[in-house]
């Protein structure tokens, strides 16, 4: 059995009222959920907070479930929700919040990243998290998505209420953002 | 930053695509030929790439420091579940609200979320609370529930069934009481799925705890022995002990 129907099969057992598919659910996803909430909310007890109302509002909507679209799908669309509407909180100033459009074209610097040294990249980790925090919310979701959870385009789409096509744009760009930053900081150390 | 080539241009969005894989295949068979005869839009794609390998790596050295963190989001969580309010978690501190849990119990909480105690006892296993904790079934099936708890907690306090509790443990011990028959099991079993949160259609629930509470005490102790280590099995052994159960009476002679 593969993972994705080990993630239906429990999916469905909870919605027949199996309380431990519960638990298995959070043991797989709480982890994964809690990485990338860490990130779009960017406050370790805020994120700590949605990971719970996430899995809460699954328990609550597993009548629901149907077995059509991939778990994660559903769950990464669960959180990205709550992210969102955190982030659109009074108490948060979000300078990025109005300057994502999707629909903008994409304009770039050509040959500007330096792109040979990917074990330089992993020591400067944190420079790219910090980099990662500066970009519009959409973008990061995008980018963290894709990159790091291993979404595709349509599952990512489904999660920001988008179009593929957008996603497709705002991945691109959060994705040259941060190459341009690890390309600043390799110029920087020569 | 210098002028880029028409040809890149025309690349230039794709390229993120390309390294998810969502390109079509003609798109992407042109993309790698261009990457093959252009060092520059092939160094992007790699600075790119970088980007990822990096993102990874910090999604991967943060695992073990989460792991304090996930112990306290479940805990929290069972707590929400149980309809437990006040147990929001306090930022920093994962409450721990037993006796919360028993008077909401008490109290009546939903019957579907019974399933939730079990989650809770992974966290903090003690047997007393998971005896008591059970809500209260409706009323005419109160003091059908009343026998099962004070018998649950008798055969809570017999030293066998920490072993038949603990996971893994996979012959049962020795116990004062009969082996269970498959009835028993059977009996037991669906308890078991009750609690697990299967209300049901309403009618299902009330029916096992009555027939369990009519047997006779020592049948119904050697039920409710079985109870804990039921709750140990992962759902599909539990449904496979059923069935077998089931057909074994229902088929005596095989």
């Amino acid at each position: 059995m593969s993972e994705v129907d080990e993630d239906v099969r429990l999916m469905l057992a909870l919605r027949a009222g199996d309380g431990s598919a519960f638990e298995a659910l959070f043991r797989r996803w709480s982890a994964p959920l809690l990485r990338y909430l860490d990130r779009m909310v960017r406050d370790e007890a805020d994120a700590e907070e949605l990971v719970q109302e996430t899995f809460l509002r699954l328990y609550r909507a597993r009548e629901r479930y149907r077995p059509d679209a991939r778990f994660s799908t559903w769950l990464y669309t669960i959180a990205t929700r709550l992210a969102l509407n955190e982030l659109r909180r009074p108490r948060r100033q979000n300078p990025h919040r109005s300057t994502d459009d999707e629909d903008a074209p994409v304009v770039l610097p050509h040959g500007g990243a330096r792109a040979d040294d990917v074990a330089h990249a992993r020591r400067i980790g944190e420079a790219v998290e910090g980099a990662l925090g500066t970009l519009p919310e959409r973008q990061r979701a995008a980018l963290w998505l894709a990159a790091v959870e291993g979404l595709s385009y349509a599952e990512i789409a489904a999660s920001l209420a988008t179009t593929e096509k957008s996603v497709k744009a705002l991945v691109h760009r959060a994705r040259l953002a941060l190459a341009e930053r690890l390309g600043e900081k390799w110029e920087a150390r020569t | 930053m210098s002028e880029i080539p028409a040809r890149c241009a025309s690349f230039e969005a794709d390229l993120s695509a390309w390294i998810d894989g969502e390109l079509d295949a003609g798109r992407s068979a042109e993309l790698r030929a261009h990457l093959a005869a252009c060092a520059a839009c092939a160094g992007r794609v790699e600075a790119l790439r970088a980007v990822d390998a990096t993102l990874r790596e910090v999604a991967r050295a943060s695992g073990p420091a989460e792991t304090a963190r996930i112990e306290r989001m479940r805990a929290a969580t069972a707590a929400r579940l149980r309809g437990d309010a006040s147990g929001r978690l306090s930022r920093r501190s994962a409450p721990r609200r037993r006796r919360m849990v028993t008077t909401l119990a008490a109290a009546g909480a939903a019957a579907g979320i019974a399933a939730i105690v079990l989650f809770a006892e992974r966290t903090e296993p003690t047997r007393e609370t998971t005896a008591i904790a059970r809500p209260a079934p409706p009323s005419p099936s109160a003091a059908a529930s009343h026998a099962i708890a004070e018998a649950e907690q008798r055969a809570a306090e017999r030293p066998a069934s920490d072993a038949f509790a603990s996971k893994g443990a996979s012959t049962p011990p020795e116990t004062p009481t009969a082996t269970p028959s498959d009835e028993e099991l059977e009996l037991a079993s669906a308890l078991v799925a009750e609690e697990r949160g299967a209300p049901g259609p309403g009618d299902l629930a009330t029916p096992i705890r009555e027939r369990i509470a009519a047997l006779a005490p020592a049948d119904r102790e050697a039920v409710l022995a079985a109870v804990p280590r039921l709750r140990a099995m992962a759902p599909e052994e539990r449904a496979a002990l059923l069935e077998r159960a089931r057909r074994a009476r229902e088929h005596p002679a095989e």
